[in-house]
């Protein structure tokens, strides 16, 4: 895996969020997500995004992610307007930069841990089924699953799923991994490894990684947490 | 509990609609099967029992000698006796449309055909005119002739050009005759020196009228045994039973419309059943709160199966509301028009509606029973843990 | 692109779904495969009797056989028309045959008769169908009451069997000596006898029904043609044998096509809808995986393309197992009045590439149709439902 930074922007942030504001109709009623929101991320930061239900870290995660649209104002991530992307457009730079840790490990039951890790790199161009296979199989050494790639996800234990499924955000050396609560479904021992993994991720091989949870010693494992209360920073 | 399964069936409405099309389309279809069936045996059913066909014992194309009609009429029984020709015109005009064209004597046919019904003016100028031919309301429709119009047919068994007026226009009061057959007189034919020397005098077949329709099975045999030792034996049946052996031989095809409509059923239950299955696999995790609950895998049953026949039954209800219109106003009346020769009275048969409905609340539970038995099958425990 | 196993394997994963809709589709598939199939047999049938160096004379304005008639003198008259192929004692080849439809009992079948074709043959009538073999017995003797039995009908009626008997016509007893066949064709469906033993039977005195003629060469038509047509006095219509029978079996085998492709354009709708339903529910079922995969950079129309995928593999599954099971048809025979003669014709399920690759090609559109909406509801999901737990 490579750990090129030579890419980095001028001053090193490799998310800049400028007067964010999300708002969703319910029903006549309009919802203030995010206010105005300011939000910079250096290259190789590892950052917790905190709050309580409701709070707007989820909308900002989807937003930094490329999966939604700001209402106004801009997210630059990695050098690049998301928001004014086309919906084409996003989806493929979602696949080049972004790496996605969920909850719920969202693994494809039917496919094998290493079909599942190797299904981001379909979307990469020039890359004949045996590199796949090779670059899926390192990305499951990393995170100590080589052994179990043959198996279905039906058949590993929850942290073990969660552990695939970052070799899967891996497994296209994105600039930036995003996670969504990666700890909320686990035992403490699973959270442990997979958050001991998260921590190896960006110390040994210099991923940034932006993460939303509340719990505490999830959080604790960032190099810097921020706290969100009623769609705004503290 | 029944409200159960209603409320179900609102939780995926998309679905519950889907299905309801489903079902619906598969008995419109159905019904329309079962019409062209029934429409086809309609002929046998509305013939009439107090009239027996005469005809060649060997084969109802080879002729008989018009003698015989006059000896027919002297049997005791026998009301009134008329003979018919196959003429086998063709309008070279209209080369594509078929309709059947029969030499008759008037006077006596429509003595026999009394369902037939002309005005007494149209009757008076048919018997007086030779070259006069009657034609049905359909057919009328179909090739636009008007009374008084001169028409010229080629005959296919009889060489040549015929020229016909138009004498009458007729419609009838019951289902046992075509309207789109073309009548004219025998006399025309038979007095032509164009008529073929072999087919001179002779005729396709007789049909009496008998008094007592009960003594008409009595009566045919009396017409056969008077024949039984010429040269030319004849075969006498009830109006009913010459067209079931019509029907005879066409069954295969029945068989086969019989088969599909089947068919279409089967596919209506795995659709059905397909659904229902789909909606228990998803609640699993409820039906075993419910059976927490204290439910019995019976009641669990009973919820599955009155979801799928509710689905059956409002499906074929909307089926059979929406087949009506079709199958009577749209379809019976083009092929009434257009095919009346197979089809005289392209109807909906109320007992049709009988069997679909019920056929579709059997296929209902029987297409439920699968995904019920599954659901009975369930273990509590499971499937509290499984969750959604 | 997403992996075409991931949409096989879902498939598996929904075992009971699968099954219940592939077999609808496969019904469909079915019932359109047989009914081409049978269309198919009915030409082949009538049509195989048709050889292109052979001419059916009929009488001028006479569709079929059963509706001619040509006397004697007529009848010489053609046959010694140019353009005929004599054979070695430079005899014209050239069958006048008188053809009659009889009804017999059915066997199996209680009370019921049928129509059957008996047709009366000349001596030489097996120069000029060579075709024709006796496959059991002997040939007919001519001049006596003996007759020959198609295979076709052989055992279906009653009296048609080898040593068997039957009535022409009443105290007019004939004799089945041999069994015929004549290549699949609806000769087989026949019974022959001598020509004079029908024309006395009858009363058809010395004229016939139709001559066929051979040829010289195909090629010799247009001149046998013109020359029997400028003749009016013969008052005579040619027809090559071919053109003759595909008259014959048009009406039939259009009704059963038309029949068959109106009867599985309604059970595909039911069909379509059953695909639709489970489609949904896939769609439906695995929103979240949906959502995965467009976080992850597919695009909306790879989603797309990847349910419509999976439905038309689902559909293809049901096409080809309809599609075997419409096979079995061929091991069926289907007897059905032919509405040209009103004889009972015994006809087979013939089966052809075109029509099975046709008929699953059907299925398949049966799913794509139906996994369309579908599989627009899934392109649509929005890649934050990935998100939600």
């Amino acid at each position: 895996m490579s750990t090129d930074t030579s890419s980095q922007s001028a001053n090193g942030a490799i998310v800049s969020a400028k007067k964010v504001r999300k708002t969703y109709l319910r029903g006549k009623e309009e919802l203030n997500v995010l206010q105005d929101l300011d939000l910079t991320v250096h290259e190789g930061a590892f950052e917790a995004l905190m709050g309580p239900s409701g709070s707007g870290k989820s909308t900002l995660l989807n937003l930094i992610a490329g999966l939604d649209r700001p209402t106004s104002g801009t997210i630059e991530v990695a050098g690049v307007d998301v928001g004014a992307l086309p919906e084409r457009a996003r989806a493929k730079w979602r696949a080049a930069n972004i790496g996605f840790i969920f909850q719920t490990y969202n693994m494809m039951p039917v496919l094998t841990a290493l079909e599942n890790v190797e299904l981001p790199l379909l979307l990469a161009p020039h890359l004949s089924g045996k590199e796949r296979r090779e670059r899926a199989t390192t990305a499951l050494d990393v995170v100590g699953l080589k052994e179990r790639m043959q198996h279905y996800p039906r058949e590993l234990s929850g942290g073990q799923e969660q552990r695939v499924a970052i070799a899967r955000a891996i497994v296209t050396d994105p600039r930036l991994i995003v996670a969504d609560e990666p700890t909320g479904d686990l035992d403490r021992k699973s959270a442990d490894d997979v958050l001991a993994l998260l921590e190896r991720l960006n110390q040994e091989f210099n991923k940034t990684i932006i993460m939303v949870t509340h719990d505490p010693a999830a959080a604790e494992r960032a190099k810097k947490v921020h706290h969100l209360d009623k769609g705004a920073l503290l | 509990m029944s409200m159960v399964a209603v409320r179900n069936l609102r939780r995926n409405p998309l679905r519950t609609v889907l299905t309801i099309a489903a079902v619906m389309v598969a008995i419109i279809f159905f019904v329309t099967l079962r019409t062209v069936l029934s429409a086809w045996t309609a002929g046998a059913d509305h013939a009439a029992k107090d009239r027996i066909g005469t005809r060649h014992k060997v084969s109802f194309i080879m002729p008989m000698p018009r003698r015989y009609v006059q000896e027919v009429r002297d049997i005791a029984g026998v009301k009134s006796v008329a003979s018919a020709n196959w003429f086998g015109g063709k309008d070279p005009k209209h080369d594509r449309e078929f309709f059947a064209t029969l030499a008759v004597e008037p006077k006596e046919f429509l003595e026999v055909y009394d369902e037939i019904e002309l005005p007494a003016e149209q009757r008076e100028v048919w018997f007086q005119t030779k070259t006069g031919a009657i034609i049905g309301d359909s057919l009328a429709k179909k090739l636009g002739w008007k009374i008084g119009d001169k028409i010229t047919l080629t005959g296919t068994i009889y060489p040549g050009e015929w020229e016909f007026v138009i004498s009458g226009i007729y419609t009838a009061t019951r289902r046992s005759v075509d309207r789109a057959t073309l009548y004219f007189h025998y006399d025309y034919l038979n007095d032509d020196p164009r008529t073929p020397q072999s087919i001179h005098d002779q005729v396709g077949w007789i049909v009496s009228r008998v008094d007592d329709p009960g003594r008409s099975a009595d009566i045919a045999k009396a017409i056969d045994a008077k024949f039984d030792e010429r040269d030319i034996q004849t075969l006498s049946m009830s109006e009913r039973a010459m067209n079931t052996s019509f029907i005879g031989m066409i069954s295969a095809i029945l068989k086969a419309v019989n088969v599909v409509s089947l068919v279409m059923l089967g596919i209506m239950a795995l659709i059905i059943g397909n659904t229902v299955a789909m909606g228990v696999r998803e609640r699993t995790h409820e039906y075993g709160v419910l059976r927490a609950i204290g439910f019995l895998p019976q009641h669990l049953a009973v919820f599955v199966v009155s979801e799928s026949v509710a689905v059956s039954i409002f499906g074929g209800l909307l089926g059979i509301m929406l087949a009506y219109p079709l199958v009577e106003q749209v379809l019976g009346r083009w092929l009434e028009e257009n095919l009346g020769g197979f089809f005289p009275f392209f109807r909906i048969d109320p007992q049709t509606i009988g069997v679909s409905l019920v056929l579709a609340a059997v296929l209902g539970v029987l297409a439920g029973a699968l995904p019920a038995y599954s659901a009975m099958k369930l273990k509590v425990v499971d499937s509290l843990r499984r969750a959604g | 692109m997403i992996p075409i196993s991931y949409n096989v394997r879902s498939l598996f994963v929904r075992k009971a779904t699968t099954i219940a809709t592939a077999l609808g589709i496969g019904l469909v598939v079915f019932v359109l495969s047989s009914a081409m199939m049978l269309s198919r047999g009915i030409r082949n049938t009538l049509v195989s009797n048709g050889s292109p160096d052979r001419v059916k004379v009929l009488r001028k304005g006479s569709d079929t056989e059963m509706a001619s008639g040509i006397e004697a003198n007529t009848a010489s008259l053609v046959m010694a028309a140019p353009g005929v192929k004599r054979d070695a004692d430079g005899q014209p080849l050239g069958s006048p045959e008188v053809v009659v439809v009889i009804a017999l009992d059915k066997l199996g079948a209680e009370g019921m008769v049928s129509n059957i074709l008996v047709r009366g043959v000349p001596p030489q009538v097996m120069k000029v169908r060579p075709e024709v073999r006796i496959i059991a017995g002997r040939p007919a003797r001519p001049g006596t009451d003996e007759v020959i039995v198609g295979k076709g009908v052989r055992g279906n009626f009653k009296g048609l069997e080898l040593g068997q008997s039957f009535e022409l016509k009443k105290n007019r007893p004939v004799q089945v000596v041999g069994i015929f066949e004549a290549a699949g064709s609806s000769l087989e469906s026949e019974v022959w006898c001598d020509i004079e033993t029908l024309r006395t039977s009858f009363g058809r005195g010395s004229s016939s029904s139709s001559v066929t003629l051979v040829l010289e060469s195909p090629a010799a038509y247009d001149g046998l043609a013109s020359y029997i047509e400028n003749d009016k006095q013969l008052g005579l219509e040619p027809l090559r044998e071919r053109a003759y029978y595909d008259k014959q079996s048009e009406g039939t085998s259009i009704f059963i096509t038309v029949m068959g492709v109106f009867i599985a354009l309604s059970l595909s709708v039911g069909a379509m809808i059953g695909a639709m339903i489970t489609m949904y529910g896939a769609v439906a079922q695995r929103s979240k995986e949906v959502g995965t995969l467009r976080a992850l950079g597919f695009s909306r129309g790879e989603v797309l393309l990847s349910f419509l995928i999976e439905s038309s593999v689902l559909a293809l599954v049901g096409g080809i197992i309809g599609s075997i099971a419409s096979m079995g048809m061929t091991a069926v025979d289907f007897s059905m009045m032919n509405f040209a003669t009103w004889q009972e014709i015994r006809f087979t399920f013939d089966p052809s590439p075109g029509i099975i690759i046709g008929s699953i090609a059907a299925g398949g559109i049966m799913g794509i149709l139906g996994g369309f909406f579908p599989a627009v509801r899934a392109a649509r999901l929005s890649p934050i439902v990935a998100m939600r737990q």
